[in-house]
């Protein structure tokens, strides 16, 4: 499957590359994240839980690398998911762009298989879901740039607050893409 | 043959159970203390198995046992090669097939890892989702011709390559007639996979009787007796000993008769594991990758002709997709290979095949076996070359056809049941002409579809023929046995899914007994009731069957007047069978019933004749020397919208000719319903697998299947000609109303939008591809169509 699209960000490029590492904000954007560590450098290692309306927890392990990092323009998270729904993997590619001093574009492309349960009945879904459920996060991650959220990292229900240190990499948008490929279901 | 009930429409002896509930379907087993099983089935088209850990399942509560395929012991080994290749010159065939769970690799999505059997299906389906597999994803092999390339990855490890097979079949000299032919015509078909979608999934139920040591399995095979004999082979238990019943079954259409799926060899292992009776229902989903599927081949085909359009000869090489194993070898393939001479005389042939693995569900016969893409292939050529030479179509197929004095036919080269293929007998040209008639071929082309044009509408229409070979062997059997109640029993080993046994049968015997057909209790599908036979297939339950019991009733009949000669003390010739009473025909009132000659025929006391049989019992076996050849023409008229890309079918004619008939509302309800799944074949039902060999649409919400409002009312006519090859005459019709319509459908389409509009290569079409075939072909450019 392929995905691509692009997203405005109201906020300068460092700021927005920041933002993308920032796990509270992770956390908000992606709720249903049991466990997200950092294993190696840029590795990162997870298990999520998703559960919207009727759909009820489809549990995925969950493995993404950043490589190809330019600070702070792009870089390639390379992706592994599989859960008892089906499975994901591929690569994303991202890049920040400066459109002026409080504007930053965001354009990803992803190509992933999905396969499993998830291919086969969710196909109709995955399109349309996932680009609202992108935009969504996507949504929320601007709104934290232009004024924080209330109950930030503390409050992200357990969720991102064991990622270690470091910043975590923009692996929200993998998760993003994830969340909306076992949301189908 | 013809008599009171035999050739007339008699209402089915099923309906009442089946309309009112009682009919027993596999599900409706319920036994006492029963565990239910689920499968783990492969999330990849091909991956590496590198581990499997069933511990955490196996604690769950509920869960009574977790197997993966090094639980099997000796138990796990590959399936047997259910139909070996014919004898044919030069054949090449690779076998692999399918194994109960995968062990090293999983070939396709869908095929089963492990199984967890628990209290309830709720519970093991939940521990299913405790195991944990690691697989190590390989490359898929989808395309059939990248799958025989060198840089493709290999499905089976013991094989050189993907190639599962290579055939090359030959009459006459093709390559000489094409050199010198005034026109020849080539071109590529595609003919992709549907599923086969009966209403009810497949299931088996298995019993083991520790104490009397029996094995009972409920299945929804079409092949019982088979799968008993196989059971007790691989169960180690003698034959007497397993019964399985093949009960009322809804809908089989060829995939249940695949031997044997994994859930037939597992079910019953555990259930004597186990020592408790066992169940496994497949669900929808299932459905769609562990039952098997048809019909993905491609063809590049040539036509030679005469400027009149007299057929010089054909040239076909075809690749055959037969999916990750190929335990049903060559009848698919070859099916094609023979049923693209349809009715028609060519007198030079050269048709290669080459059987290809890929990592899909598994291909085995779904009803037309084969049948369509030849039938799709040639009418198709036929109707190009109508256009090129600008012949009428139905006149460019009456100067093909064969005649009446051309039988028996021999096309001088192999069938799918190692036969040579010789049509029996036929009379195309007067179904063809019955069609035009009746379709008012004429007047619609001369006034009705310029008129419409007039209007701005798109109407077609579409006339093709086709033929089928049906009934072939190798043989069944049937008992028939009068009761002191004066019930006539009839037993017979092919199993039913609804194609009206129980009565057709029925008035096979009735005539010869002088019952009527509700009289006749009709056993079929019971191993513990019948155990030789080989099963519902190839549309010959009827020719093979139907023969046998009509045997088995003229050696009751012979019996009974036998037994009424002595008893009315007349010779036998004198005698009638009516009403259920042996009757002097010259004084009626002298008469004795036909139970009273059983409770006569079985002595409990007294002397009898030495080699005397008791009863009023036969058991006979009918083996025809090969299949015969059932034919027939299918006509509709279409209006298409271009702005939407649907259809609506205005009318729809089938003119058939399955030999003699036994009922005529039973075949006009086969061939009826043979439509609606070619309807669904050629304009709804797709598989699309994706690159990675992921089925994109395994549901009823993305694979549409024809609805009752896409089904049209069917005119059905019958044209008679009796098979030489059975003492009935008949044919089979089965498959007869799906075959052709592939075909159909696209020479309509093509009709409706207009001369050089489009050519339509490929089967099946959607209202979206048809609409991508109008764009393509510059359909939307001019503004006027845009409105």
């Amino acid at each position: 499957m392929h995905m691509a699209s692009e997203f405005v960000f109201a906020g300068p490029r460092e700021k927005v590359w920041e933002m993308l590492h920032d796990p509270a904000i992770l956390a908000k954007a992606l709720p249903g994240t049991k466990r997200l560590e950092l294993v190696g450098e840029d590795d990162y290692e997870g298990e999520m839980q998703i559960s919207v309306g009727p759909v009820t927890a489809a549990s995925f392990a969950v493995s993404v690398k950043l490589t190809n990092k330019v600070v702070p323009e792009s870089f390639t998270m390379v992706v592994d998911g599989r859960g008892n729904a089906g499975f994901t993997a591929g690569e994303a590619h991202v890049k920040l762009t400066e459109q002026g001093p409080e504007e930053t574009l965001m354009s990803y492309s992803a190509d992933l298989d999905i396969g499993g349960r998830v291919a086969a009945v969710g196909q109709r879904l995955i399109d349309s879901v996932g680009k609202s459920m992108a935009k969504q996060g996507l949504e929320s991650i601007n709104r934290e740039l232009t004024g924080p959220m209330e109950g930030t990292a503390a409050g992200s229900a357990g969720g991102l607050s064991t990622l270690l240190g470091k910043p975590a990499g923009a692996v929200v948008l993998v998760l993003i893409i994830l969340v909306i490929v076992f949301l189908v279901l | 043959m013809s008599g009171r009930h035999f050739g007339a429409s008699v209402r089915r002896n099923e309906d009442e159970r089946l309309l009112t509930g009682q009919a027993l379907f596999v599900d409706d087993v319920h036994l006492e203390g029963m565990l239910h099983v689920a499968f783990l089935r492969s999330d990849y088209a091909h991956a590496r198995i590198k581990s499997v850990d069933l511990s955490t399942a196996r604690s769950r509560d509920g869960v009574v046992g977790v197997y993966a395929a090094g639980d099997l012991g000796d138990y796990w080994q590959p399936g047997p090669l259910l139909v070996p290749p014919p004898p044919i010159e030069r054949l090449e065939f690779h076998e692999a097939t399918q194994v109960p769970l995968a062990r090293d690799k999983v070939r396709h999505v869908g095929e089963p890892i492990a199984m967890v059997v628990a209290r309830s299906r709720y519970e093991a389906e939940d521990a299913l989702a405790l195991i944990h597999v690691d697989m190590e994803p390989l490359e898929a092999v989808v395309d059939l011709e990248a799958a025989l390339t060198d840089e493709s990855p290999q499905l089976h490890e013991h094989l050189e390559s993907n190639l599962a097979a290579h055939v090359i079949q030959e009459k006459g000299d093709y390559a000489a007639v094409a050199d010198k032919a005034p026109h020849v015509i080539k071109r590529r078909f595609h003919f992709d996979r549907g599923a086969s979608a009966p209403m009810e999934n497949r299931g088996v139920v298995a019993d083991w009787d520790a104490k009397s040591g029996e094995l009972t399995v409920w299945d929804t095979t079409q092949a019982p007796i088979p799968i008993r004999n196989g059971l007790a082979c691989l169960l180690g238990l003698p034959e007497a000993q397993v019964r399985v019943i093949a009960p009322f079954i809804g809908g089989g259409f060829g995939p249940k008769i695949m031997m044997f799926y994994p859930e037939e060899v597992l079910i019953p292992w555990l259930a004597m594991k186990h020592g408790c009776p066992m169940k496994w229902i497949e669900d929808r989903q299932e459905s769609f990758f562990a039952t098997t599927q048809e019909r993905g081949q491609i063809h590049d085909a040539e036509i030679a002709l005469t400027e009149g359009g007299i057929i010089l000869g054909v040239h076909d090489v075809f690749w055959h997709d037969t999916g990750a194993y190929d335990p049903y070898g060559l009848t698919l393939p070859i099916n094609s290979q023979c049923t693209l001479l349809g009715p028609y005389q060519v007198p030079n042939y050269y048709s290669e095949f080459r059987v290809v693995f890929t990592s899909k569900p598994i291909v085995t016969p779904v009803r037309g076996a084969g049948r369509q893409q030849g039938v799709f292939v040639m009418e198709r050529l036929l109707d190009i070359a109508a256009r090129e030479l600008d012949i009428d179509r139905v006149e460019i197929r009456r100067r093909n056809l064969l005649a009446p004095e051309d039988f028996p036919h021999d096309h001088e080269i192999i069938y799918q049941d190692s036969a040579p293929l010789v049509y029996d007998s036929g009379n195309y040209e007067a179904a063809l002409d019955k069609a035009v008639e009746k379709i008012g071929y004429q007047k619609f082309l001369e006034e009705e579809q310029a008129s419409a044009r007039a209007e701005g509408r798109h109407v077609g229409i579409g006339i093709v023929s086709y033929i089928e070979g049906t009934g072939i062997g190798p043989y069944e059997g049937a008992r028939v046995t009068i009761e002191p109640s004066g019930k006539v029993c009839l037993a017979t080993g092919v199993g039913t899914q609804g194609q009206g046994h129980f009565t057709s049968f029925a008035q096979i015997v009735a005539d010869e007994l002088g019952v009527t057909p509700d009289c006749v209790h009709v056993v079929t599908g019971d191993t513990a009731k019948f155990n030789w036979g080989t099963g519902t297939f190839a549309s010959r339950g009827a020719v093979v069957a139907g023969n046998a019991c009509h045997e088995a009733a003229l050696a009751v009949r012979a019996k009974v007047l036998a037994h009424a000669a002595a008893a009315l003390e007349v010779e036998a010739d004198d005698i009638e069978l009516a009403e259920g009473m042996a009757r002097v025909k010259s004084r009626p009132e002298t008469c004795i019933s036909l139970g009273d000659l059983a409770v006569r025929a079985n002595p409990l006391r007294g002397a009898v004749e030495p080699g005397t049989e008791p009863g009023l019992e036969a058991t006979a076996y009918f083996g025809p020397e090969r299949g015969t050849t059932a034919s027939g023409v299918h006509a509709m008229l279409i209006e298409v919208d271009p702005a939407t890309a649907m259809l609506k079918i205005l009318r729809f004619l089938v003119v058939h000719d399955c030999g003699t008939v036994i009922n005529p509302m039973i075949v006009e309800g086969q061939v009826v319903g043979g439509v609606a799944h070619g309807i669904g074949n050629s304009f709804y039902e797709q598989l699309h697998f994706d690159k990675a060999g992921q089925l994109l649409n395994a549901s009823f919400m993305d694979y549409l299947l024809p609805t009752a409002t896409d089904v049209p009312n069917v005119e059905v006519d019958h044209v008679e000609t009796p098979s030489p090859y059975n003492p009935l005459g008949i044919k089979g019709v089965g498959e007869a109303g799906a075959i052709p319509v592939g075909a159909l459908f696209a020479q309509a389409i093509e009709d409706a939008l207009g001369p050089a509009s489009l050519e339509i290569l490929e089967m099946p079409l959607s209202p979206n591809r048809l609409f991508e075939l109008l764009s393509e072909a510059g359909h939307y450019d001019s503004p006027s169509e845009q409105e």
